[in-house]
């Protein structure tokens, strides 16, 4: 098997007085989209935040072809072509639609990713280019935040909740549009609260219980009993 | 007659004011930080303007093109070196941080050039005028006038039109999620106190040609941007200069009907409007 290329050793992160992650390790593989599952709180977002440098760790814990990169500014990880589209959105609300996705992609990596295959792929955002983001339906929102990331051209895209809060067939548009997203290369890591819909992505998977993993591998090579023992706990 | 002349004088005035405010309102709007230390960074200017005026031998609004650069270099190094590590959740430390750099620059400036008060003759500007049917106008007034208004034009472009304003509204939007664009927060934050100190430096100069000042006169000149600021509506950048104006034109007025209540009416006028309109003539909508 190749290197990875991003492998995340040991993790331990958290908040000022809370640790939330305790020894996580995995690997993600070129072109691979990796579902991340667990209940709420068992640390999939505040792994997330540590991978692009929102949470401070130690650098051997998150290693990026061959570099440790834990613990870098979040700029200089996005730099290296990891994005993550946040839970929430969080759009810049004093910025157009336009704006959003330009200001996504003005510091990125130089790729295929720009307006126009963006419109292609989401044409409504097109239509609402010059809204201000905030104005947008929820899902149309998720749009400008997939689209916003994009513009980065990253290698590793960090997916948190885009399902979250969303009319069910949006969530079938949106989940429609992320093929093309990983076809060109892109790998995913995907965080979601819809187990069935994750594992049907993704490739591979690893679900956190309180902050450790409790059971990783291939979808298909778990039963779903196993996979909810891990999901919920024993208890 | 006198009161159509001390309204038209007021506008004007109001212009110096809008430019007192301007780079108080930029990095409020940008960081959230409230320097209190801007009077003096309008005093620290002047004083600049008068050792390039008296060194070199130029006309201070040549000396102009020294002393912007020099002041928005200040303000970019003062940010990265000295306020940055300030900035977070809490909003005293960046606030007792600049009331101590207040006190410094005025010891500083009370150190290098005594208590006496200065002045720079700019050749006869500062006393010219141009006759506008029955009333005579300042070309320095209407210069400071001028300047404020190009100085907004040129805010209102960098901030709609360029990478580095929307970086600016970013940051301001979500600081966090600007990082993810690969923003360096420090940079931006830099940035604004820079532009912030570029247009400081411009204040300085007019207020240096245009009345005298000494060490001491920081405060005030905090005061009156602070008022056009609020009198404006927060983060709106005609509202400045429409906080200056109305500053400005109470002061004249007040002044028309005793010297002494100049600089009274201008806080009354202010009192008023923070109770009438405590958000201001031109708030923000998104707010």
């Amino acid at each position: 098997m190749s290197a990875p290329l991003l492998r995340i050793d040991a993790l331990s992160s958290g908040y000022a007085d809370f640790q939330a992650l305790f020894g996580v390790s995995f690997d993600l593989h070129a072109g691979e989209a990796l579902a991340l599952i667990g209940a709420n709180g068992a640390g999939k977002s505040t792994l997330l935040k540590t991978i692009v440098g929102l949470l401070p760790c130690a650098p051997q814990m998150v290693v990026h072809r061959g570099d440790s990169i834990g613990g870098l500014s979040a700029d200089r990880i996005v730099r290296r072509g990891i994005a993550l589209v946040p839970e929430g959105r969080r759009l810049f609300r004093s910025l157009s639609v336009e704006e959003n996705l330009i200001i996504g992609g003005e510091r990125g990596r130089a790729g295929e990713w720009s307006l126009e295959p963006l419109y292609k792929l989401f044409p409504i955002l097109r239509e609402k280019r010059n809204a201000p983001a905030t104005s947008l339906s929820g899902g149309q929102q998720q749009m400008v935040a997939i689209g916003r990331a994009l513009m980065a051209n990253p290698e590793i895209i960090l997916f948190d909740e885009i399902s979250l809060g969303l009319a069910p067939a949006i969530i079938k548009d949106i989940y429609a549009a992320l093929p093309s997203i990983t076809s060109t290369g892109v790998s995913a890591i995907l965080v979601e609260q819809d187990v069935t819909r994750a594992l049907g992505f993704a490739q591979s998977f690893v679900c956190l219980q309180e902050g450790r993993v409790s059971l990783a591998g291939k979808p298909a090579e778990h039963s779903r009993a196993e996979i909810v023992a891990a999901y919920f706990g024993s208890h | 007659m006198d009161w159509l002349n001390a309204i038209v004088q007021g506008i004007l005035l109001g212009g110096l004011y809008a430019l007192f405010a301007a780079g108080l309102s930029l990095i409020f709007g940008v960081m959230r930080l409230v320097n209190i230390a801007h009077g003096d960074f309008i005093v620290l200017g002047s004083y600049l303007a008068l050792v390039v005026v008296q060194t070199l031998g130029l006309n201070p609004f040549v000396a102009a093109l020294i002393v912007v650069p020099v002041m928005a270099l200040f303000g970019y190094v003062l940010q990265r070196v000295l306020l940055n590590p300030t900035l977070g959740k809490d909003l005293l430390a960046p606030l007792l941080v600049t009331f101590g750099l207040s006190i410094i620059i005025q010891n500083g400036l009370l150190t290098f050039f005594t208590a006496d008060s200065r002045r720079v003759m700019a050749g006869g500007i500062e006393t010219a005028s141009v006759s506008v049917g029955p009333l005579n106008l300042g070309v320095l007034p209407l210069a400071m006038f001028a300047t404020a208004i190009a100085v907004i034009l040129g805010l209102e472009f960098i901030f709609t039109r360029t990478s580095l304003g929307r970086a600016f509204r970013a940051t301001s939007d979500d600081a966090e999620i600007a990082k993810l664009m690969a923003l360096d927060n420090r940079h931006i934050y830099a940035m604004a106190m820079a532009l912030s100190a570029g247009i400081v430096a411009l204040a300085g100069i007019f207020l240096a040609v245009r009345t005298n000042f000494d060490p001491s006169t920081g405060p005030m000149r905090l005061i009156f941007g602070f008022e056009a600021v609020i009198i404006g509506g927060l983060g709106s950048l005609w509202g400045t200069l429409a906080g200056g104006v109305v500053l400005g034109v109470a002061q004249t007025l007040g002044a028309l009907i005793d010297p002494g209540y100049q600089v009274l009416a201008g806080h009354l006028v202010f009192f008023l409007i923070l109770i009438l309109r405590p958000r201001g003539l031109f708030p923000r909508m998104d707010g």
